[in-house]
């Protein structure tokens, strides 16, 4: 059965055979092979936007190409939404929301409904947001879509399942230092945001004892509101139908309590007031800069650095284009650019890198969280590296941090990083899952819909003057921090210590 | 550039069994033709797709490494983004007889432990020539995407997303590299797979103790007792020929699958096959001059307790069939399914229940080509033993064996199996993985059939399985107690 030996020789003829008399010459070099041209388009967002009763907002997009449909309900509540001694509240309602049982149903038969179904309901948070999904087969969709419902109306927070993921938490809390990448993880936070951030946060024995059912009942009432939630549908549905079914099921929803206090409007990165920023742009420098090190033996260090991530007034700043590019350049997919081609390439110092930078944009003023003009997001390199190779690792990074600020990028490089980034746009709306959730994430960030059409005019448009204005404005290789998790004897007995010593000063033990 | 993902590699070969697709789909039906030189074309038409998920696979993988030379398959995986005389060099003419005198020093370095004179020097005269990164940097600049690989035990995998207007492209550049590579860079290269394997295994709390486990299971000498990262100081001593050895042993048109997954169409895909793999030598030589495949051997169920700064933890292994055994392995992939998932007898009898021991347990049915286990791992809760891990698993099994499976309880996992398959071909990335990993392990069809025969299994087969295989003194245990953090 499983076995089908020579299946293909003799299936061959089922195909037509293309004609060989006009066999083409091959080409010396791939450079020579002529393409059509491929201008990507992003899918027309009208006729894919739905309104409920409530005004909650559905994106729709169809794809009967197999049985399968996704629904995906997004709250912009999370983290950030937690009081200092809440850690970990947020994350806790929404995994128990699913895991605690719902409405008629205990933990259990929760779990043999969803199961017996084929259908998975996931709920989750993250710093700002908390997702529910339901994944189901199309013939499942309906009564899928009630468990769903009763998951965010009616979760029970059965205090058993939810002792016992407490206790879980606990004993997870005492395991944390097992390993060196979350170890760095959590320092490396307070290191760019400061010990006071929102973002610095850890759970506490104490803040996991807190983790109880009226807790969670009390966030879950207050937090879990129809306003700024946004519904992303998409697979195997009849269109209309599931709108209907959606209406009748969320929306009549609206929020118990009008005293809730949602601490910030739609911003997906938390942000807060630019008081004195007057060129449409935030301050990104680390909290506590400098070289920290947390000496840990292991044949692997793992290594971070940067700081904050930028935030703009505006979705068009050309500060953010420019940014992009920039990261590109540094650190974009295929060995071509900066860091992979030094670090891997030519010094096979590491396996893989990592780079981000969080751009974000905040138009919506004031917050409550965070110090004035400063990202909660981040703008970081990581990798790993054997603990005699970190600090020259590191200093590579530095060196070329530096080197965007002070050299325009050749115009060939540019072009390239250009054609890469465009080129990744096409995976964003691949299929009606992205499709739906990327409108949807739309929506939620305030983010314009013609980013999306206007997207690669504007990238094509950044030149080499405005990345070196952006790298000198946001790449503050003053004010980065680095932070190595390895062996300490290793890294300052390895190379590129004295060149990192000098740029950064002495790495200084983490007091944790 | 992502290079080898072997431990991936080794789930994705794990999980090809149960990503079969009701026969409703088109999308399991793909057009498939064979060249003159023995290479195998999957072709899915999906219109509309901006870009072709295109996959090529060779037949072998770590499995086929020589004894001495673990790692090999992996190593020469890494070495085919080298380039070929074409690409990821400034002229060949020029750099051909330095790389080959480079050869030279090296080996002779190699065999007496320290650099030979000028080494060193060459080699920075070699970099001026070469362009590392060119074969990547073709595809960045035509904006392909997610090119990466992955080494299996039983077979190797290329994988890239193509912008469907650029498919030519991709033809012209995984051909070129298949019909005259250059193995350039190989001491770098061998530096990025040691910091791979750091970060892979030893910067994973227990990453040394599942290789170690894997070793004492399958025994000393058997294909699938080293990982496809292979052994530290066999990869460190490895020399280009060896891998020029492996890469024409193994790398010949007849082990060779691609599949193309998007807007294309299977008669464009034939002709573009034709004239670029066409170019691939038909297969000549007799037997001895190609590369062969070990033979299956039983396992020795070696058992193995240790230490770690890891949650403590069991797992069982109980030997079963290789992949192409029939319908025993598809009874077991059920059992595997009845075991797993909230509603799952593990969770509910060992993670949540009033008696529960483990903070989480799952289970999986492996099969591979030379062989197959059924492996359940379970981590302990809070102040358990590991016996207790062990005693409750015994319980749950004799519970399953005194009682049997309901119909209700079937007919769940049966329906998350079909949906769990939908899933994992959702993406054409995810199709054009499953059905090479599929075509070099049994033939693409299992795909759509082994869905069709998980419905049918019943109780009795169950039975029959457990009864068969999960034998007490057929098992091997890996038993892992905490030994408290690395840094406290």
């Amino acid at each position: 059965m499983r076995w089908l030996p020579a299946v293909v020789a003799g299936a061959a003829a089922s195909l037509p055979v293309a004609s060989l008399a006009f066999a083409q010459a091959i080409p010396e070099r791939p450079e020579e092979l002529r393409f059509a041209p491929s201008v990507f388009e992003p899918p027309r967002i009208s006729g894919l936007r739905f309104e409920l009763g409530n005004g909650l907002p559905v994106y729709v997009v169809a794809d009967r190409g197999l049985p399968l449909v996704d629904i995906v309900l997004v709250l912009p509540v999370g983290d950030r939404d937690e009081e200092p001694g809440e850690e970990g509240l947020a994350s806790m309602t929404a995994a128990m929301a699913r895991r605690g049982g719902a409405g008629d149903l205990g933990p259990e038969a929760l779990d043999d409904e969803i199961d017996a179904l084929g259908a998975r309901i996931e709920s989750r948070s993250s710093w700002a947001r908390t997702v529910l999904v339901l994944d189901s087969g199309s013939e499942a969709l309906d009564r899928g879509l009630e468990l769903l419902a009763s998951v965010v109306f009616e979760p029970r927070f059965d205090e058993e399942r939810l002792a016992q993921a407490r206790e879980n938490l606990r004993v997870s809390l005492l395991a944390r230092a097992d390993d060196p990448r979350s170890v760095l993880d959590r320092e490396w936070l307070r290191l760019v945001h400061g010990p006071e951030s929102p973002r610095s946060r850890q759970l506490t024995e104490g803040s996991v004892a807190a983790l109880e059912r009226d807790a969670l009942a009390r966030f879950h009432r207050r937090h879990w509101r129809p306003e700024g939630a946004v519904i992303a549908a998409s697979g195997d549905v009849e269109v209309e139908e599931l709108v209907a079914r959606l209406d009748e099921l969320f929306g009549g929803w609206s929020a118990p309590s009008p005293e809730a206090d949602r601490k910030t409007e739609v911003s997906a990165e938390e942000v807060s007031a630019e008081e004195e920023a007057t060129d449409g742009a935030s301050d990104v420098g680390a909290a506590s800069p400098g070289w920290w090190i947390i000496d840990r033996p292991g044949a692997q260090a793992a290594v971070a650095i940067g700081h904050r991530g930028a935030v703009f007034d505006s979705w068009d700043h050309p500060d953010r284009w420019a940014l992009m590019l920039l990261t590109e350049l540094l650190d974009g997919p295929g060995t071509v650019s900066r860091l992979r081609s030094r670090l891997q390439l030519e010094e096979g110092l590491t396996y893989r890198v990592l780079t981000y930078f969080d751009l974000d944009v905040a138009p919506v003023a004031p917050a409550a969280v965070g110090p004035p003009g400063r990202s909660t997001g981040e703008f970081r390199v990581f990798l790993e590296t054997a603990p005699e190779s970190a600090a020259a690792a590191a200093a590579v990074v530095l060196e070329e941090l530096v080197r965007l600020r002070r050299d325009d990028v050749p115009e060939a490089e540019m072009a390239t990083a250009r054609r890469s980034l465009l080129s990744r746009l096409p995976l964003l709306f691949d299929r009606a899952e992205s499709i739906a959730g990327r409108y949807t994430e739309d929506e939620l960030l305030g983010r314009p819909h013609e980013y999306w059409s206007t997207y690669r005019q504007r990238l094509l448009a950044v030149s080499a003057v405005d990345v070196r204005r952006a790298a000198r404005r946001f790449l503050d290789t003053g004010g980065v921090a680095l932070l190595v998790v390895g062996d300490g004897n290793a890294v300052r007995g390895g190379g590129g210590f004295e060149e990192l010593r000098r740029a950064l000063g002495p790495p200084r033990a983490v007091d944790r | 550039m992502r290079f080898a993902g072997w431990l991936m590699a080794a789930a994705l070969l794990a999980s090809t069994t149960p990503s079969a697709v009701g026969a409703s789909t088109p999308l399991l039906e793909p057009s498939h033709f064979a060249l003159d030189n023995g290479m195998t074309f999957l072709v899915v038409e999906r219109p509309g797709r901006p870009l072709v998920a295109a996959v090529w696979a060779v037949r072998s993988g770590s499995a086929a490494d020589p004894p001495g030379q673990r790692g090999l398959a992996h190593v020469v995986e890494h070495l085919l983004y080298a380039g070929s005389r074409t690409i990821g060099t400034r002229d060949w003419a020029t750099e051909a007889p330095l790389l080959a005198r480079w050869e030279r020093l090296y080996e002779q370095s190699v065999r007496r432990g320290r650099a030979a004179a000028g080494l060193e020097r060459l080699e920075r005269r070699l970099l001026e020539l070469q362009r590392p990164g060119a074969y990547a940097g073709v595809y960045t600049r035509a904006g392909v995407l997610g090119v990466d690989a992955l080494t299996g035990h039983d077979a190797t995998f290329f994988q890239t997303l193509v912008p469907k207007e650029k498919i030519e492209l991709w033809f012209w550049m995984e051909s070129d590299r298949l019909l005259e590579p250059v193995f350039r860079g190989f001491r770098r290269e061998l530096a990025v797979v040691e910091q791979e394997r750091r970060q892979r295994i030893d910067s994973s709390p227990a990453g040394t103790w599942f290789e170690l486990f894997d070793a004492a299971y399958w025994g000393a000498g058997h294909p699938y007792a080293h990982s496809p990262g292979g052994e530290r100081f066999e990869v460190a001593g490895l020399l280009p020929a060896d891998a020029r050895r492996h890469f024409a042993a193994f790398y010949r048109p007849d082990r060779l699958v691609a599949v193309l997954v998007g807007d294309l169409s299977p008669g464009r895909a034939r002709q573009l096959a034709e004239r670029y793999f066409g170019r691939l030598g038909r297969v000549g030589g007799r037997d001895g001059e190609v590369g062969k495949l070990p033979e299956p051997q039983q396992p020795e169920l070696g058992s193995l307790d240790g230490h770690c700064a890891c949650r403590s933890q069991v797992e069982i292994r109980y030997p079963t069939v290789p992949f192409a055994a029939g319908d025993d392995a598809i009874a077991l992939d059920v059992l595997a399914g009845l075991l797993n998932s909230r509603s799952g007898r593990l969770h509910r009898e060992l993670v949540v229940g009033q008696g529960r021991v483990a903070w989480a347990a799952s289970a999986e049915h492996v099969s591979r080509r030379l062989g197959g286990y059924f492996s359940v791992r379970i981590e302990a809760g809070e102040g358990v033993e590991l016996e207790e891990l062990e005693a409750a698993w015994d319980r749950l099994l004799a519970k399953l064996r005194r009682g049997g499976v309901d119909d209700a309880e079937l007919g769940r996992v049966h329906r998350q199996l079909v949906t769990d398959s939908w899933r994992q071909v959702e993406q054409d990335a995810g199709l054009a993985q499953r059905l090479a990993a599929a075509e070099v392990l049994g033939g693409w069809r299992q795909l759509k059939e082994w869905l069709h025969a998980a419905g049918e299994v019943n109780g009795a087969d169950l039975r029959r399985v457990i009864d068969r295989y999960f034998l007490a003194a057929e098992r091997a245990v890996l038993a892992l107690t905490r030994s408290g953090t690395a840094d406290q």
